[in-house]
């Protein structure tokens, strides 16, 4: 009898035991969880792009990265191109996106999209109704960057990259390295989002040029595009891009070139090591004035003529020659905004804000018509410190 | 039961006076037992009764048997005294003289009933009748063929001393004694099994090991009531605090100064004869990772091997699991390159990756099993198979992807960097790929919580297993992640010995710098 209420008990402990072996078990292998996608069964978009298409539509362009290509050319062969591009239109972005599962078959997966393209036509006519999916969706990534074409979005995506298999990949590390060169802008779509929402700030994207080199199609940073609210107005070229980045304290790295004292046919090449800028904002009796300062460390890398430059007379000549300059860079830009654009791309109405919040109030709502009539001063202090090795 | 020798249970029935008797008696226990040797000869003194040796074949020393026993009796005892002595007990003082004077074994004793003889004869003594006595004399003469001491094939060290222990508990206990010379060394034995009657003894530090430890595990070694104890993990089962967790709560060693190292920390060890595998109690989770090598090395780079153990720890449970979440669900969480050559990798495999995953696992774990059981002559064939199998062949067919050979191959090498707990991570492998098959990194989370609260439940006597990390205390805590200079661990862990007891006192400041 004893024994028998020992099995009972025995039998009672070991049924909780089986329940839970048997939901792990079971969960684990039937399964068809609500959001478990297999990797071969997604598509990874790498790069989006949006054009405008006939009747208003919107034709959006998308880089799905082939794995199978991939895969060959872990081996030897390397046939095929690594991504596939493929477009389809829509009423809205969103509409776009289902539709293009008619043609891809799979789930399209857009955390990893790293790039997106706006052409220029869209860029025109306003990218705020499709860029709100971009930041509203939670797959989209918010450090994705954002460049808008001179053509169309489509034609950026389809051209071929020699570097890297996934041709996105190679605009995302232009962009990445914009400052190293500094003559474009790289913005990800939280900074340009800022902007976009931003009262006063006008939003500077760069811009992607398509050359034609030999029937290949080959891509180029160059520049930047200016919008007015989300309107693009105009484009920055490569010099008024360097002033732009100057103000905005986004240079790391660039050359500038100075006549070489003396002989002013040959130039004089000068690597920026390191700048840094600071707007300094006044307000003074119904007229705003900013006062930029640029501090800049360069290394004299390069020069044509056979002068011995490394002298100091020499050098603060040379350090004069770039100051000028650079402040010359950064007026060509004041001014293209100023009077061309009549567009606050600095931020300068930021700057008056934090630093006169009580005037502010009666100047936020007429801004864009104060800041072209804004004052402003550019200094620059620049250092050279090497000359290399050449004497 | 804690009494030195052999237990001495219900009396069933006394030694008659006769010999043919007694034989008889003992023929009826014995029946059909070819092994059992009745060595029939005449003493060669008094009045030259008739005697018998009786033992079993193999268990004793042959030689012990016949020139400390059988040529004495035969030949060289002249029988003094023997006289004297043969007073009314008569005969059955002669067993008294003849233990004092004749026999020079190391242990001779004298029975009375037939069950201490039947009991001496099965434990390998010879057992000596003389007609006319109703007292036997049971002689130790224990000597079987048993393995030399070796190096421990399942840990091996670098640094350190190489012996392991035996099967036979003897030597295994004088392994300690030599490590351990102190008088408060305190080996206690007992005999468990009713049929194997396996002789165990209990180790520990008295006034180092804390007494009521001591009672209890003594308690729960009285406890047990089963028929066989081949191996100390029949023991470990049955006083174990928690069967039926996978944790386990007991620890076991081969080698001799683990034990000694354990008991100096205020452990108790569980000697079982017949197996090299000494029990150590209590036991935490945190010994697992310990080496007796950390201590036998400097504490830079023991620190550096036991945090890497920590390491290979996490990666053996959870990479199969956290591969299996990345892959299913968190595909957003990798960075992009390597996204996409694991992409390139699945692209074109069947199964989704928690089948994968299970695959392979069970494929190794077949490969594992067959490894250790397989005999030594067709391991290179299997070796070859093998790694075909496992590696490059299950890829290039297409039936299961590089990086999941990858995944698993790190999940097996980490597993094995920590031999102690193998079955513990094998098993919590299992579970977390269960929890991360339907749930991604949320079912790991989930997982995981269950996992530590259920640690947290656990004591292993009375010490919780967490212990020294939860509850947490910053001195024992030396000794965990980390290992402490010698110097620094002057105390031996909280609740295992006594606080007041000083490990070391010397002094570690470097010489000449006063």
């Amino acid at each position: 009898m004893a024994a028998e209420t020992g099995k009972h008990k025995g039998r009672r402990r070991v049924i909780p035991l089986l329940t839970l072996i048997l939901t792990l078990a079971l969960s684990t292998l039937t399964s068809g969880c609500w959001n478990r996608r297999e990797l071969n069964r997604i598509g990874i978009v790498s790069a989006v792009g949006l054009d405008l298409g006939p009747d208003h539509k919107i034709e959006l362009t998308v880089q799905i990265i082939r794995a199978r290509a991939m895969k060959m050319a872990e081996g030897a062969s390397g046939e095929g191109k690594a991504v596939w591009v493929v477009s389809s239109s829509g009423d809205t972005v969103f509409d776009a996106v289902r539709n293009l599962v008619e043609k891809s078959g799979r789930r399209l997966y857009y955390p990893h999209n790293s790039l997106i393209v706006l052409g220029q036509e869209l860029a025109r006519e306003g990218v705020r109704p499709v860029m709100d999916l971009f930041a509203r969706d939670q797959e989209m990534r918010l450090l994705a960057w954002v460049v808008v074409a001179q053509g169309t979005a489509a034609d950026v995506l389809k051209a071929d990259s020699e570097l890297n298999n996934v041709p996105s990949k190679q605009l995302e590390d232009m962009l990445k390295n914009y400052n190293i060169v500094s003559k474009s802008v790289g913005s990800n779509l939280l900074e340009f989002d800022d902007s976009l929402l931003s009262k006063t700030t006008q939003p500077v994207l760069g811009r992607v040029v398509l050359d034609k080199v030999s029937g290949k199609n080959e891509l180029r940073l160059d520049g930047a595009g200016v919008f007015r609210g989300d309107k693009l107005i105009g484009w920055l070229d490569s010099t008024e891009t360097r002033g732009y980045l100057f103000i905005k304290d986004k240079v790391k790295s660039g050359s500038v070139l100075v006549p070489s004292p003396g002989n002013p046919d040959q130039a004089v090449t000068l690597e920026i090591i390191r700048a840094g800028s600071r707007v300094k904002p006044e307000w003074l009796g119904g007229k705003a004035r900013f006062e930029i300062d640029v501090k800049v460390e360069a290394n004299l890398v390069e020069q044509a003529s056979a002068q011995k430059l490394s002298s100091p007379d020499m050098i603060s000549v040379l350090e004069e020659e770039l100051n000028q300059a650079i402040a010359n860079q950064m007026r060509t830009t004041i001014s293209a905004a100023q009077t061309h654009y009549k567009a606050d791309i600095f931020g300068f109405g930021t700057d008056l804000m934090r630093a006169y919040p009580e005037e502010w109030q009666g100047l936020a709502g007429k801004w864009e018509a104060e800041f072209p009539l804004a004052e402003t001063q550019v200094k620059v202090q620049s250092k050279i410190t090497h000359t290399d090795l050449s004497q | 039961m804690f009494n030195s020798g052999i237990s001495s249970g219900p009396v069933s029935g006394d030694l008659a006076d006769g010999l043919q008797a007694n034989i008889s008696a003992l023929k009826n226990r014995f029946k059909n037992s070819a092994d059992v040797i009745y060595r029939e000869f005449t003493l060669g003194f008094a009045s030259n009764p008739k005697a018998v040796l009786i033992y079993i074949d193999g268990m004793i020393n042959q030689e012990t048997t016949s020139g400390t026993i059988l040529k004495p009796l035969m030949f060289d005892f002249d029988g003094r005294d023997s006289k004297r002595s043969a007073g009314p007990n008569g005969a059955g003082d002669m067993a008294d003289v003849i233990a004092n004077r004749a026999l020079p074994n190391k242990r001779v004793q004298k029975a009375k009933s037939l069950k201490d003889v039947v009991d001496g004869i099965l434990c390998g003594n010879t057992a000596l009748l003389i007609d006319g006595s109703a007292v036997a004399l049971v002689i130790e003469t224990k000597g079987w063929e048993s393995r030399n001491v070796d190096e421990p094939g399942t840990e091996s060290i670098v640094r350190g001393p190489r012996e392991g222990f035996t099967e036979n508990i003897g030597v295994n206990s004088a392994m300690l004694r030599r490590k351990i010379k102190d008088e408060n060394l305190r080996i206690e034995s007992l005999e468990l099994g009713r049929r194997t009657k396996t002789l165990v003894y209990l180790a520990y530090i008295d006034g180092v090991a804390r007494r009521e430890m001591v009672n209890e595990v003594k308690r729960r070694l009285n406890k047990i009531e089963i028929d066989g104890v081949l191996e100390s993990g029949y023991i470990e089962q049955l006083i174990e605090d928690a069967p039926r967790s996978i944790f386990p709560t007991v620890g076991n060693t081969e080698k001799p100064d683990v034990v000694a190292a354990k008991l100096l920390e205020g452990r108790l060890a569980i000697f079982v004869d017949g197996t090299p595998f000494v029990l150590t109690v209590p036991h935490l989770f945190v010994e697992g990772f310990q080496s007796s090598e950390d201590y036998y090395s400097r504490p830079y780079y023991a620190t550096t091997v036991r945090l890497v153990r920590y390491l290979a720890f996490v990666i053996a449970v959870l990479l199969p699991a956290g591969y299996v979440a990345l892959q299913s669900y968190s595909q957003d969480l990798l960075p992009t390159p390597l996204l996409i050559s694991m992409v390139a990798s699945r692209e074109g495999t069947p199964f989704p990756s928690y089948m994968e995953v299970l695959i392979m696992g069970v494929i190794f774990e077949i490969m594992r099993e067959a490894g250790v059981r397989m005999p030594g002559a067709i391991g290179q064939a299997f070796s070859i198979v093998g790694a075909l199998v496992l590696g490059e062949a299950s890829a290039r067919a297409g039936l299961v992807s590089n990086s999941m050979i990858v995944v698993v191959a790190l999940t097996a090498i980490s597993g094995f960097a920590l031999t102690s707990l193998a079955d513990v991570i094998g098993l919590l492998r299992l579970f977390f790929i269960a929890c991360a098959a339907p749930l991604g990194l949320f079912g790991i989370l989930m997982g995981g919580l269950t996992v530590l609260i259920h640690m947290f439940k656990l004591y292993s006597f009375g010490v919780p297993y967490l212990l020294p990390i939860a509850p947490g205390n910053l001195n024992d805590l030396k000794d965990v992640f980390i290992r402490a200079p010698l110097g620094s661990q002057v105390f031996p862990p909280r609740i295992l010995g006594h606080r007041n007891l000083a490990r070391t006192t010397s002094d570690r400041r470097p010489p000449g710098k006063d």
